[in-house]
């Protein structure tokens, strides 16, 4: 794990290789959920893994993580390729400010946050889909405010999961 | 941070943002089939082309202006000088057409009352307040005696009372000492009408017994031995009646406050 020194703080950055194998998962994930899941209850995967992916990294790297991700999901969910890349660079962009204002121990906020943020990358998404092409979201709003909630509650939980595999307790035993 | 290094995402973000839009324009088609791509580019590049357009063709304009400048310039004078030869000509034209509807007037008065008459321009006038006479330019050279009649083409103007060899001075039919023989075209009444100074005449010697209707004509009867027989003096205005005789108002022919020219007969009329 590499650490740099940022201006006012150290930042603390995903490898490369667990960025690769995260993006993977995820993508597997989504298909697999996708077809097995009702709309009300999809986990944006790939969502919490720009979210994670940006929480940790700076501005840039946050949007271009966003990017990437996006225009995958754009490709595995037949969407115009751009539009979840257009709203998920907007929001690995935004992050990384999010995550240096707010203490590190959100506690009970995050999973709120990671809901409200998945609800604005949502409404980014459709927002633009209106505008191109005049027409609503097929997925009911219910379903997309559930999922929403559903993404908040599953991204706390990997960043709980995966924050133990990647600072296990026995790193800090030694300090 | 340096201006540079906070200006790197921003630039990262910007450039991001354009990739993922123009990836989304080249999908998306307008309802009548083109690209959002070609769509955008259209609505940015044409008020772009008309700017363009309308800044060429300003600086054309302008430089065709001055170019053309010397060439105004050339064409102004040459319409300069035009318009200086036609206004010339057109005075040409207009005095020639007077004196060819002046001889044409007279020439009407010599075939239709068969008596000579010699041209004459007015030269002074009196005073109206005072009398209402006027000199002409033809005198006891031309023919013209005392007591000569002077008309126009539209009726009697007065009668001679003084010559000179080369000029005539003219007693105006509304002078106050002047008076005519005339007789009512219609009912062939006759009367003598008298100047007032103003610019009405008096009929006399008309009977409380008749009816003068207005609008009658009034010509000269040649009682007088001054006027030929037959010109026009005036029309009736108006009538009253009198103690014995009718109050009658007349508008003289010739409208005797605009007389620039007139013939004066010569001879025995």
């Amino acid at each position: 794990m590499r650490v740099l020194r940022g201006p006012a703080e150290e930042r603390i950055q995903v490898p490369l290789s667990g960025a690769a194998i995260l993006f993977l998962l995820c993508s597997l994930v989504e298909i697999l959920e996708g077809k097995v899941l009702p709309p009300a209850l999809h986990v944006h995967c790939l969502f919490i893994a720009v979210f994670y992916l940006a929480w940790y990294a700076t501005p840039l790297k946050g949007a271009v993580a966003g990017s990437l991700l996006g225009l995958v999901e754009d490709y595995l969910f037949d969407f115009y390729l751009g539009l979840n890349g257009l709203s998920k660079t907007l929001i690995g962009f935004c992050i990384p400010y999010l995550s240096r204002w707010t203490s590190a121990e959100l506690g009970p906020m995050r999973p709120l946050l990671i809901a409200g943020i998945a609800l604005l990358d949502r409404g980014i998404v459709y927002g633009m889909l209106y505008l191109l092409t005049q027409r609503g979201p097929e997925t009911p709003i219910s379903a997309i405010l559930s999922s929403a909630i559903v993404t908040g509650l599953a991204g706390e939980a990997f960043f709980r999961l995966y924050d133990k595999f990647r600072f296990p307790p026995s790193n800090f035993r030694r300090l | 941070m340096t201006e540079a290094g906070r200006r790197k995402p921003l630039l990262g973000l910007s450039l991001l943002i354009l990739f993922n839009l123009l990836l989304i324009s080249v999908q998306v088609r307008s309802e009548d089939g083109r690209t959002l791509l070609r769509s955008w580019g259209l609505m940015i590049f044409t008020p772009v082309s008309l700017a363009t357009d309308f800044v060429i063709d300003g600086v054309y304009d302008t430089f065709d202006y001055f170019g053309s400048l010397q060439t105004f310039h050339e064409e102004n004078s040459r319409l300069s000088e035009e318009n200086r030869l036609l206004k010339s000509e057109l005075h040409r034209l207009r005095a020639l057409d007077r004196a060819f509807d002046r001889d044409a007037r007279f020439a009407f008065i010599r075939d239709l009352y068969a008596f000579d008459t010699v041209l004459a321009g007015v030269i002074w006038r009196s005073f109206p307040a005072y009398n209402q006479t006027l000199v002409v330019n033809v005198g006891e050279r031309h023919g013209v005696r005392k007591d000569s009649a002077v008309i126009t083409a539209d009726g009697v103007v007065g009668r001679v009372t003084t010559t000179t060899l080369l000029s005539s001075e003219v007693q105006l039919l509304n002078d106050a000492n002047a008076a005519a023989a005339v007789t009512l075209e219609d009912s062939r009444l006759q009367g003598i009408t008298q100047g007032t100074g103003g610019s009405v005449l008096l009929l006399n010697f008309i009977p409380n017994t008749e009816v003068v209707p207005e609008g009658e004509l009034l010509v000269t009867s040649g009682g007088d031995r001054i006027y030929p027989r037959g010109l026009p003096v005036g029309t009736v205005l108006s009538s009253q009646r009198g103690v014995i005789y009718q109050r009658i108002s007349v508008k003289p022919a010739v409208d005797l406050n605009k007389i620039e020219e007139v013939a004066v007969v010569i001879g025995k009329p």
